[in-house]
């Protein structure tokens, strides 16, 4: 065929009667004028027809072992996506999971090696103050007695007598 | 009336276990020679073709419906028997081809259909057919999946694309490929 390109992949297509009706003309025509593609379509053709003709048997199967089978093989899958059902929604949970526990590690690690710092130390401070003070039971006296920073004379409240008050 | 295999799956995806064994039951011997004739190993062909039947089960809420169910269903198949055979390429070069008892004891001349007349002519015949066979086997992967798909499932060219996951161009140069590379073992030009 002098000007045409050989219609290589559309010979198979043309064979089995796929094509549309504009290609079917274009292939029509060129196989009338190129022989060789009309040996190629020719061969194609007895090929395809061996092949269909004399297709391999497989083993054979009993089909009732088979179906069992298969439905063992679905049962056990479908137990073990209910026990691991999480699992299956991989990435939201796998990713939630990991965010958790990464936040659960920080706030220890934070929590257990904080630095003290100074409000803690005056709560410390605060607190063993408090408990050597009788605070609150002597608050009223210690207030007009300004002894704060006296601990011998806040020490000894207690053997204060309430009518020398004032 | 005999319920479609669109409706089936339909049934299927709303649970309904009956619809589930029917469809085996229509498909179980296709599955299992197409995988077979794509795997050439029998327990290989089982274990896919069931495979392929429970991922049937499991994604059949995914069928839409726009292709035939038959499509879907072989693109499940083949689908699991390329990336099966592609994951153990590197082992077969090892070992050579896969043979299971049964077909080592029975080449393939024997596995084609019985003679019908002349057992001479026959069995140049099968002898051709044989050496056909066996070049098919030669092929790529996808050459030979397509090849099986029309010749022995008898899909079309765009049914054979949708179970390729690829366009009709391409299935036509796997086709063309194919042929002429068996057309050139049997002697052809």
């Amino acid at each position: 065929m002098g000007t045409t390109p050989h219609p290589d992949t559309l010979l198979i297509a043309y064979v089995r009667g796929e094509l549309a009706e504009g290609d079917r003309m274009t292939v029509a025509a060129h196989l009338a004028a190129c022989a060789e593609c009309t040996r190629a379509l020719e061969d194609f053709q007895r090929i395809l027809q061996d092949l269909e003709s004399s297709l391999p048997r497989p083993p054979e199967v009993h089909w009732g072992a088979y179906r069992a089978e298969l439905r063992e093989k679905l049962e056990a899958r479908r137990q073990r996506a209910g026990g691991w059902q999480w699992l299956r929604r991989p990435v939201p949970v796998a990713l939630s999971a990991v965010a958790a526990g990464a936040l659960l590690i920080l706030g220890l690690q934070t929590w257990m090696y904080r630095p003290a710092v100074n409000g803690d130390l005056a709560l410390l401070e605060e607190t063993v103050v408090a408990s050597r003070f009788d605070l609150l039971r002597q608050y009223a006296v210690i207030e007009r007695l300004d002894l704060w920073e006296d601990l011998d004379v806040v020490r000894r409240l207690d053997e204060l007598s309430p009518r020398r008050k004032g | 009336m005999e319920l479609s295999d669109e409706a089936l799956c339909q049934r299927v995806a709303n649970g309904d276990k009956p619809a589930f064994d029917l469809l085996v039951g229509r498909y179980q011997e296709r599955a299992h020679r197409l995988a077979w004739s794509i795997l050439r190993d029998a327990e290989e062909a089982r274990d896919l073709s069931q495979e392929a039947f429970i991922r049937l089960y499991q994604s059949a809420g995914s069928f839409g419906g726009r292709a035939r169910f038959s499509t879907w269903f072989y693109r499940i198949l083949v689908n699991l028997c390329l990336d099966h055979r592609r994951k153990h390429r590197w082992w077969r070069r090892v070992i050579g081809p896969a043979r299971s008892e049964d077909e080592s004891e029975s080449p393939l001349l024997e596995r084609l259909p019985a003679p019908a007349e002349d057992p001479l002519e026959e069995l140049g015949r099968g002898r051709v057919m044989s050496q056909l066979w066996a070049a098919v086997e030669g092929l790529s992967h996808q050459q030979r999946a397509a090849l099986l798909l029309q010749v022995q499932e008898g899909l079309r060219t765009a049914e054979i694309a949708q179970v390729l996951k690829c366009s009709e161009a391409t299935v036509r140069v796997h086709l063309h490929r194919a042929l002429t590379t068996l057309r050139r073992t049997l002697g052809g030009t």
